[in-house]
């Protein structure tokens, strides 16, 4: 099933955050977990997902630094700080209200109410 | 056409995008290595070289929108918090050699410092201030026997041309002397671009230290006492940090002798510059105890004390008793080294007191920036201005708490001095556009991973790198 890329576009940020949250990842590693953790209905972009990373760190939610791998390739990994991990609680809370309310909506008001 | 150039050249239309040119070197690496690992990637499920190179580039997407996004990303960061720090600083020192030190200190050897002096002396500091600012700091780096080359050479002119004033030579240009007090301000700076120059080095830490004494030798024969510990609190807090990121290679043993090293040429060159050892050491004694020597070595300690006891936290403080000592406060000479216990007797010691906490906010938020610096060299080079501040300020206050163990150099931006005022707003702008532009600058170590070598044997083919 082919998703509405729109559907994404305002969470992208929540996700990146999300998976950062507990590990250090690169640009290459970051595209590849987000396709995994959501069975491949994720497949974002690099060209969108740099301006995304350097906005975040711009944000100073996001810090990055530079690791020498085992091919001599320097790579840029970035984690999380304690102000990005605040916003990544804010933003799923904000998520699940969200969420909830599409999904009673969609369910004509009755998804989660008790009958 | 191979792969690394077409990967080149959408990186490059990525990087035309991004009108700061300084940005361009992180996000094209950035970008190269994602294009290198995805390449890889496909190639590991099966695709061929070209296939999956092509296949690489259009995950990315179109490079000029890559480019036109991140270019809203890439922008120097402006530091008007620091700079609206500096410019108030700047302004309230102006306003007090407005209003005090007209027709004052006719015996420096530039004659006094009239209004129409300091009249041209701000415009130039500010503009100093600017040039600095946007000037690329990582020429420290670059060039790093450039300022003590300079250094060296004006210390070498003033001793052949200068006016001796009060045994120290200065350098007369046109109505301006060079303040050799002043001077000591950029060693500092100096020794960290020969600091960052050695890291890595075989001995580089032995290389350090001798430099380091090569200062003091020419602080001691040159400049003043107060040069000199602002030097030596200034490069210990380098080396120790050189040392702790790991920038001289060795163990932690090879470091204690750094220190130890470090410690006993300090002392040799404490002792030698010490020719008249027996005031001195009165001197210092008398700091502590100036009851036992009160009209001699413990006058002015006594009198700087009871100044401030005399002060109010609001307002003129209650009148002296002694006459001699009302004579002094308001003589030119003193508002020069003791600003602060002018200003709290004249107006409150609270307002000394907000002067001392804007330096020190301004101390304390470039520390906080120094250490979220990306790079060795903007965290070196931010380090070794904000310690000579700190340093300055520390010998400026215990001075004006009745403590003149060594002669103050000056108040950064508020007390008396052109040399010291336009020094001051040097090392601030190099310091600001550090904070401004650190974020993009990496070190060369870093940088050498990254290029190519000469020759590369990959899957069977040599590869030549030309451009490195």
């Amino acid at each position: 099933m082919t998703m509405d890329k729109t559907l994404l576009a305002g969470s992208t940020a929540m996700l990146i955050l999300k998976l950062l949250d507990g590990q250090d990842m690169y640009g290459y590693q970051m595209i590849a977990e987000l396709a995994k953790r959501s069975d491949d209905t994720f497949h974002l972009k690099a060209g969108t997902l740099y301006p995304l990373l350097h906005g975040l760190e711009k944000k100073k939610l996001l810090e990055s630094y530079e690791k020498q791998t085992d091919s001599a390739r320097i790579r840029k990994y970035y984690r999380l700080t304690p102000k990005g991990k605040k916003h990544l609680h804010e933003k799923t809370e904000e998520w699940e209200v969200f969420s909830h309310a599409i999904h009673q909506v969609l369910k004509g008001g009755l998804c989660c109410e008790h009958i | 056409m191979n792969t690394s150039d077409a990967f080149h050249r959408y990186t490059k239309k990525v990087c035309g995008q991004i009108r700061w040119k300084k940005a361009h070197d992180i996000v094209s690496r950035e970008i190269e290595n994602h294009l290198h690992d995805q390449r890889d990637a496909y190639m590991a499920q099966g695709d061929t070289e070209s296939v999956a190179e092509e296949k690489a580039l259009l995950q990315m997407g179109d490079a000029v929108s890559v480019g036109m996004a991140l270019d809203q990303t890439h922008r120097p960061s402006p530091q008007w918090a620091m700079i609206g720090l500096v410019m108030l600083l700047s302004g309230i020192g102006a306003i007090i050699q407005f209003c005090y030190y007209d027709n004052a200190l006719a015996a420096a050897p530039a004659g006094n410092i009239s209004i129409a002096r300091f009249a041209f002396a701000l415009p130039l500091g500010i503009l100093l201030f600017a040039a600095a600012y946007f000037l690329d700091f990582s020429f420290i780096g670059k060039y790093p026997y450039l300022l003590p080359v300079a250094l060296l050479g004006i210390d070498i002119v003033a001793q052949l041309i200068g006016v001796d004033f009060n045994g120290k030579n200065w350098l007369s240009i046109g109505r301006f002397a060079i303040s050799p007090i002043s001077l000591s301000l950029p060693f500092p700076l100096a020794f960290c671009g020969l600091l960052y120059h050695f890291r890595h080095k075989r001995n580089g830490y032995l290389l350090g230290g001798l430099f380091a004494a090569f200062f003091c030798v020419q602080l001691v024969c040159f400049h003043t006492m107060s040069g000199l510990f602002v030097f030596v609190c200034a490069a210990g807090s380098l080396m120790l940090f050189a040392a702790v990121r790991g920038c001289f290679p060795g163990n932690t043993k090879r470091l204690f002798l750094l220190f130890v090293v470090a410690g006993i040429v300090l002392f040799a060159m404490f002792l030698w510059a010490n020719s008249y050892y027996a005031y001195r050491m009165n001197t210092l004694f008398a700091v502590f105890r100036p009851e036992t020597d009160p009209q001699n070595v413990g006058y002015f300690p006594l009198l700087l004390r009871n100044i401030m006891e005399h002060s109010v936290f609001w307002g003129k403080g209650n009148p002296l008793e002694i006459a001699d000592y009302s004579a002094i406060l308001y003589s030119g000479n003193f508002r020069a080294d003791f600003l602060l216990t002018f200003l709290s007797y004249e107006y409150g010691w609270g307002i000394a007191m907000f002067l001392v906490l804007l330096l020190t906010g301004f101390l304390a938020f470039g520390l906080h920036k120094a250490f979220r610096q990306k790079s060795i060299l903007g965290q070196m080079v931010s380090l070794s201005i904000l310690c000579t501040f700190a340093g300055e300020v520390f010998v400026y206050i215990l001075n004006n708490l009745g403590y003149p163990l060594i002669a103050p150099i000056a108040l950064p931006f508020l007390s008396y001095g052109t040399t010291a005022l336009l020094l001051h707003m040097a090392l601030a702008g190099i310091l600001l556009s550090t904070f401004r532009t650190g974020e993009v600058f990496r070190d060369k170590e870093l940088l050498t991973f990254l290029k190519p070598p000469l020759f590369q044997w990959d899957n069977g083919k040599l590869i030549i790198s030309f451009k490195g």
